[in-house]
């Protein structure tokens, strides 16, 4: 087990800001906000109303829509008597972060590999000290991880993880609300949830081990392979359409629209994709599915288990591996103080790992 | 059938009918095998490609709703229902349409259908409706409310390792699947649940209701038409399994038989026509031949041998008639042969007998002239007394020989007969006349016949028959005893007998009786009856003689009414 470092929240704001938002219509005690600013509002904001400079009402988001609705619930004051809405400034003011008790996770199982590799030594790795964690077995799919002592991190008292052998039980128990965070192995999480407005925000984790590498394998004599340069818009599109662009690329600048991404007709490359990998067919089809001319070279790609800030000297580093760690809105700040790395790096596969 | 020509052409008509027959028959039956072999053999395809067909769409309709059951939109909408049941309605109907199943339905963990895109029966009034299931796989179920079967498949909704609902989808089978099924194959098809019932059939109305109840039989009439029948179990789920059975019409095999001994039938007919023709041909080249050739034969055993046989035959009957013309030759020359030879024999007889008849009255002569002469030498006085008495020896010796030469030249110069119309009772009455003494002493009596008769002869000659037989019938009689003359008439003949009580004939006698020079008495010449066959010969008749050996004889005499050209 290793001892991981908890994240620290970082408040947004110590005080009251003015947002460029308006106030669109109010019924009752509810109140709808259209917001013009970056600046997203979250459920929980704490939303004081102010007219001529003079304070009138307060409330809270209850919930936002696609960054550019939200909705409040009015506090103390009232918006009846303004006749122009429009006019009413809005304050935001972040409140401080609190823990729930109960942090509710969904994980892969054992038994899901993904197209880089499969997991079936797994171990769930608590985010604080041992000392601080006691884990509890609930079932055989769920595993409770008990607190036992004061820490200074945010983590909840509990945390509840729930294995699921299909990405799609996880999503739907995300959806249900029987999970807070799922987390996801790279590629698995759907188009659905990926678009949801309500779930589209979602954050990676950085894996701290696991590099998608390249090795030019000579076809005409040593020394070339010193000479090769990736081509990236094959191993980049592989990402966009395999991987749903979860895999973090190495090299950072090239090839950030979609016109580089296209893929040339014929890159004299061949791609031969470690039979160890899962996903190694569809990989490797995918990334030959253009035809190429002889000689070509050959490029050999596989899943190097190193650390991702020091892959092996012999290869050329394309990918590191982040996954999609998805909570529910009103949790997404929270997540993010925890430090979705953080519970990405929960998951670490044992020694029966493969590749 | 004993004619050779009925039996040429029997035997004609049986080699051209018993090999068309036997090779007609064998012909028919192994067509009609050959036939039935092939629409079994249709069948048995059909049936078994139906067979793995829906052994085929039943492993892709329990993977289609296996696979359903895994899909993360579907699982969704079910688990979710975020716009409550209309959503995951209208996702099942447009997996039903693009799974292309006739129905599907999702049923709760509760049993209750949370979502069901059927698609209504044929006649549109409701959806199909199977009885809902909580066993996932693949079944065979009763339809609800609708005549047919339908192939079930259940599949689990997965969520966290445990069902929290069923996909139920199928087929139905119905008329019109069967229908579409048939059309495909060519083969009439019945559908029976487990309890052996029919419930669906490609088959109208009126044959459903004559189908047997059993599914197992090979041949059925159904309708007027023959059909070769197969069945085979919907193995799917528990048995007793529902069954499909297969029917292909034998039609197309029956005509050709049908045609095939309608054909051999006319052959036959046409083969014993000719062979009748033929026989008749082949029995009138052989036939004929032989018929002139009895004729022929006849007309030499007549006598008439001067007509050669002429017949244009085939070469083995013409051999036969150079033999015979040559026989009929040989036979010629050996008649006249015969004829000369027993000329000479007759002549020869004749010249011994004369010589023998005239050398007996020589004697008397002889010895009464040389005793004339002793006495006279011897001067005898009673000379006068011997020379009278000589003389009439002499004289009397001489009339024999006048009558012996008048017989004789009464023998050799015999005339034909004249015939004329001639009485019986004439005839009859002539004689009584001529024998009036032994007629009055009773020696002699004559039979009439009821009724009298006339007949064409020669009255004179027949008479002299008569005669030679009564007076040879009164010279038998020692003494005592009687001849009876009697007539009768039967059948256009006229038949007189003559009956003596004399001491009779014996064989040899009989055997040699009409030879000429053949005789009982002591000085008869042995013509007398030669004489009477000769007349009646000459007159067409017959004479024969009766009697066993013993006394008594009858002589008769059978001579047509009518004369004979």
């Amino acid at each position: 087990m290793f001892f991981a470092l908890a994240g620290t929240i970082d408040p947004a704001f110590g005080d009251p800001i003015a947002v460029n938002a308006t106030v669109a219509w109010t019924r009752d005690e509810r109140i709808y906000i259209t917001i013009s600013d970056s600046l997203a509002l979250e459920p929980g904001d704490l939303l004081t109303f102010t007219s001529r400079g003079k304070p009138i009402a307060t409330g809270e988001v209850a919930r936002a829509y696609d960054r550019e609705l939200a909705l409040a619930t009015l506090t103390s004051g009232s918006l009846k008597k303004e006749k122009r809405l429009e006019r009413v400034r809005i304050l935001v003011e972040r409140p401080p972060m609190r823990a729930p008790a109960l942090l509710r996770i969904g994980v892969p199982s054992a038994q899901r590999q993904n197209l880089l590799f499969s997991c079936p030594g797994l171990v769930i790795r608590p985010p604080l000290p041992d000392s601080l964690y006691r884990s509890e077995v609930g079932s055989e799919r769920s595993y409770r991880l008990v607190r036992m002592g004061v820490a200074d991190a945010p983590w909840p008292d509990t945390l509840h993880l729930r294995l699921f052998d299909d990405p799609a039980d996880e999503e739907i128990a995300l959806e249900r609300g029987h999970l807070d965070v799922a987390i996801f192995w790279p590629g698995e999480l759907s188009t659905h949830l990926r678009q949801d407005p309500k779930w589209r925000d979602f954050s990676y984790g950085n894996r701290p081990r696991g590099v998608v590498a390249a090795r030019a394998i000579d076809n005409s004599g040593p020394g070339d392979s010193t000479m090769w340069v990736p081509d990236w818009a094959a191993l980049y599109a592989l990402n966009r359409d395999l991987f749903r662009g979860d895999l973090d690329p190495w090299h950072r600048e090239p090839l950030t629209t979609n016109s580089n991404l296209r893929v040339r007709a014929d890159s004299g490359t061949h791609y031969n994709v470690d039979p160890a990998l899962p996903g190694s067919r569809t990989m490797e089809r995918f990334l030959n599915r253009v035809p190429y001319s002889k000689p070509a070279r050959t490029v050999r790609l596989s899943y190097v288990d190193a650390p991702a800030s020091a892959p092996p000297a012999n290869v050329t580093p394309i990918f590191t591996v982040r996954c999609p760690i998805v909570g529910a809105p009103e949790l997404r700040r929270y997540v993010s103080a925890l430090g979705a790395g953080v519970l990405a790096d929960m998951l670490v596969c044992g020694p029966k790992d493969r590749p | 059938m004993r004619s050779l020509r009925s039996r040429l052409i029997l035997g004609s008509s049986l080699v051209a009918l018993v090999p068309l027959a036997i090779v007609m028959f064998l012909l028919s039956q192994r067509i009609g095998v050959m036939m039935r072999t092939q629409a079994t053999e249709r069948l048995n395809a059909a049936l078994g490609s139906l067979q793995t067909r829906l052994r085929f769409d039943g492993e892709q309709l329990a993977g289609k709703l296996r696979i359903l059951g895994r899909d993360p939109t579907f699982k969704r909408l079910y688990l979710l229902r975020p716009e409550g049941n209309r959503d995951l309605s209208e996702h099942v109907a447009e997996r039903r349409f693009l799974l292309d199943l006739d129905f599907l339905q999702v049923v709760d963990s509760s049993g209750n259908v949370v979502a069901d895109a059927s698609l209504t029966t044929r006649d549109e009034q409701e959806p199909w409706r199977v009885g809902a299931t909580q066993r996932p796989g693949l079944a065979i179920a009763q339809l609800e409310g609708a005549p047919g079967l339908a192939m079930t498949a259940t599949a689990p909704i997965r969520y966290e390792n445990a069902t929290a609902g069923l996909l139920q989808g199928g087929l139905v089978f119905d008329s019109a699947f069967l229908t579409r099924l048939g059309r495909a194959s060519g083969v009439e098809l019945i559908l029976r649940d487990a309890q052996d019932r029919v419930v669906a059939a490609t088959l109208d109305s009126a044959q459903q209701s004559a189908l047997p109840a059993a599914k197992r039989f090979d041949r059925l009439e159904l309708g007027g038409g023959s059909y070769l029948g197969r069945s085979f179990a919907l193995e799917v789920g528990p048995s007793p399994h529902a069954s499909i059975t297969g029917l292909v019409s034998t039609a197309p095999a029956d005509q050709t038989i049908a045609t095939l001994q309608l054909t051999a039938a006319f052959l036959g007919v046409m083969g014993v026509g000719i062979a009748i023709l033929l026989g008749i041909f082949w029995s009138s080249q052989i036939s004929r031949p032989v018929e002139q050739l009895a004729a022929y034969s006849h007309e030499l055993s007549q006598g008439r041998w001067d007509r050669p046989l002429k017949l244009d035959s085939v070469r083995e009957l013409q051999t036969l008639v150079i033999a015979l013309d040559g026989m009929r030759s040989d036979l010629q020359t050996y008649r006249a042969r015969l004829l000369t030879s027993e000329r000479q024999a007759a002549w020869s007889q004749m010249a011994r007998k004369v010589a023998h008849e005239i050398k007996n009255p020589l004697t008397p002569i002889a010895v009464s002239v040389a005793d004339l002469k002793r006495s006279y030498e011897l001067k005898r006085a009673d000379f006068p007394q011997i020379l009278d008495q000589a003389a009439r020896v002499v004289a009397q010796e001489v009339e024999t020989l006048k009558r012996l030469l008048q017989e004789f030249s009464e023998f050799g110069r015999f005339p034909a007969p004249r015939l004329a119309p001639v009485a019986l009772s004439n005839l009859l009455s002539q004689l009584e006349t001529l024998y009036v003494r032994d007629v009055a002493e009773g020696r002699l009596s004559f039979a009439r016949p009821d009724r009298d008769a006339t007949i064409h002869a020669d009255a004179g000659q027949m008479r002299q028959a008569l005669v030679n037989l009564i007076k040879n019938g009164l010279e038998a009689l020692d003494g005592n005893g009687r001849v009876v003359v009697s007539a009768a008439i039967a059948s256009e003949m006229l038949e007189v007998a003559v009956s003596d009580t004399g001491p009779g004939l014996d064989a040899e006698q009989k055997a040699h009786l009409f030879e000429p020079g053949f005789t009982t008495k002591a000085h008869g010449s042995g013509l007398g009856l030669t004489i009477v066959e000769r007349i009646v010969n000459d007159h067409h008749g017959t004479i024969t003689v009766d009697g066993d050996p013993g006394p008594g004889t009858t002589f008769r005499i059978r001579i047509p009414v009518e004369p004979r050209t």
